[in-house]
């Protein structure tokens, strides 16, 4: 094992014939922020769940931050923070009460009142946990994952059911938890939230990772950060864009083509001019950045949600 | 310790929350309390007897509707999971979330008692130390009785379903209700197997008989059994999810 906070090393879990995780190695630097990016399904919550302590591994190593987490010691749980997929939490519970119930179990951490501010939630603090909207339960979630100030944070897919706002302002609290020193593994299939966050992401797909680095690493690894993105009037042969001089790559998606280059002037020029004489109608045209989504339909030929 | 009862008052507290737990444990017994004290009150002993019935029924309910159902749906909403990831342990949460119910029970128990001795003007023949070390004992055990129930099930559905299926035999078979000597030979010794039974013939003994703890060892022994094996069970089969 080597000197970073987490490390996870051939990893799998399996449930019955159905390999969850097959074979994971990965390792995450204290102070980072790492993704796990991946469709529902790739294995993402049972690689969090094995280094939270709630699973058992199959076989591979795990350590977080010198802790086996399967020997569930008091000393590891004071040292993490979770929020899982599901918020569980007791029905009959207050907001404020559960803030003050959960910080009582940990010895150091937050005072409520700060979450309380941070996460928009004062004004809930006498609602019930079940009454709570998705979006509230969700913050409430993550503000009881902070709650013992953990050096390490879990997140398993933060912002789902959360409505554009209440996703940016948690975005910001994920921000400054790096800013605070504090390390943190979050799993998502919002593209833009892994791009936005993470130093690092792990692409998983069927319980493997398919490509591991910089959201712009990744990204560059696709021989092309630009895509022009158009729609035709007639169907037309994709080799016929795949001969322009600096194109990289040409998919169809849906009824849209997208042309992969790192030339997008020069490439668009190319495309505009042999247009008419091949009596082609070019609509929906616009040129964007590559991003995540494209690596991962680049590896899986899929799209990621 | 201090965690402990710190889980226990805000178990109280949702319990004091739900209505349903509420009428079921502070209600019911004096609903029923009145409505056979209207029929057969004026029968000498009847509150004496009648009483314990209560108590032991509003402990064999709290067990098996309120400890089982509740583990249940705690570990379907995966409440145990998340607590399995502080310091507390989802362990120690039963033990403070089965304390708090015991304390509710207790004070049903104490109200019921009251009621008997203060306007019903009966009498306790026995000690009251021993009457309250057997309520004590049936209690833990209607409750570790829930948690075997909890540990079999699947979720809070099931955990319904097992406890219709033995609430209403094993309250039958307690004599509380009808009583056993007009019941078939083989009914009454199948009812010896059940501790809702000795639980009530021990409570009535000491009211009524002034059995001394001696005299009800048998009783609260098979109670004491009946609560290791359940807890034993519990503690084997009982999953946090």
């Amino acid at each position: 094992m080597d000197s970073s906070i987490i490390s996870v090393r051939g990893l799998v879990k399996s449930y019955g014939a159905v390999k969850a995780v097959n074979g994971i190695d990965f390792s995450i630097a204290e102070g980072e922020i790492f993704g796990i990016l991946g469709p529902n399904g790739a294995g993402k919550t049972s690689t969090i769940e094995i280094l939270e302590g709630l699973r058992e591994p199959d076989q591979g190593e795990v350590l977080v931050s010198g802790f086996i987490p399967r020997e569930r010691k008091d000393a590891f749980h004071q040292l993490i923070g979770v929020q899982l997929q599901n918020t569980a939490i007791f029905q009959k519970i207050r907001v404020g009460e559960a803030l003050d119930f959960f910080r009582s179990c940990y010895t150091d951490g937050h005072h409520p009142e700060s979450l309380l501010n941070l996460f928009q939630l004062r004004d809930k603090i006498k609602s019930f946990a079940k009454d709570l909207s998705g979006g509230e339960k969700q913050r409430l979630s993550l503000a009881l994952a902070l709650i013992n100030d953990p050096q390490i944070v879990f997140l398993d897919e933060p912002t789902t059911g959360m409505d554009p706002h209440a996703r940016r302002t948690v975005w910001e609290i994920i921000a400054d938890c790096k800013k605070q020193g504090k390390t943190i593994l979050l799993s998502t299939h919002h593209m833009e939230e892994a791009e936005r966050l993470c130093d690092r992401i792990a692409i998983i797909d069927q319980g493997r990772i398919i490509a591991l680095g910089s959201p712009r690493e990744l990204v560059r690894a696709l021989g092309a950060d630009k895509k022009i993105t158009f729609t035709l009037s007639v169907p037309t042969e994709l080799s016929l864009f795949r001969q322009i001089p600096g194109v990289s790559k040409v998919e169809q998606q849906n009824n849209e083509i997208v042309v992969y280059t790192a030339e997008p002037q020069k490439v668009l020029l190319h495309i505009l001019s042999e247009a008419p004489t091949r009596e082609l109608v070019l609509s929906e045209l616009r040129i964007s950045d590559a991003n995540l989504e494209d690596v991962f339909i680049n590896l899986t030929g899929r799209k990621l949600s | 310790m201090r965690k402990l009862f710190r889980v226990a008052l805000m178990e109280i507290r949702f319990l004091l929350r739900d209505k349903i737990t509420l009428f079921f444990t502070f209600i019911f017994p004096f609903f029923l309390l009145i409505f056979f004290g209207s029929i057969w009150g004026k029968y000498p002993g009847y509150y004496s007897a009648l009483i314990p019935m209560l108590i032991a029924m509003v402990a064999l309910s709290g067990g098996i509707f309120g400890v089982a159902i509740g583990l249940a749906h705690y570990r379907e909403t995966g409440v145990f999971r998340r607590l399995s990831l502080t310091p507390l342990s989802s362990r120690s949460y039963i033990l403070g979330s089965l304390l708090g119910r015991f304390i509710l029970l207790m004070l049903e128990s104490l109200a019921l008692l009251l009621v008997m001795v203060l306007p019903l003007k009966q009498t306790i023949k026995g000690s009251i130390f021993t009457l309250l070390l057997v309520i004590i004992v049936g209690k833990i055990a209607m409750l570790s009785f829930g948690g075997f129930i909890a540990s079999v099930v699947k979720n809070g559905d099931g955990a319904v379903a097992v406890g219709n299926v033995v609430f209403t035999p094993l309250m039958f078979l307690s004599g509380g209700f009808i009583p056993l000597n007009v019941l078939p030979a083989f009914i009454q010794k199948l009812a010896l197997g059940s501790p809702v039974y000795h639980y009530i013939s021990a409570m009535q003994n000491i009211i009524l008989k002034g059995h001394s703890l001696a005299q009800e060892w048998l009783s609260i022994s098979i109670l004491l059994v009946f609560f290791i094996i359940c807890t034993l069970f519990s503690k084997r089969l009982f999953s946090h999810g």
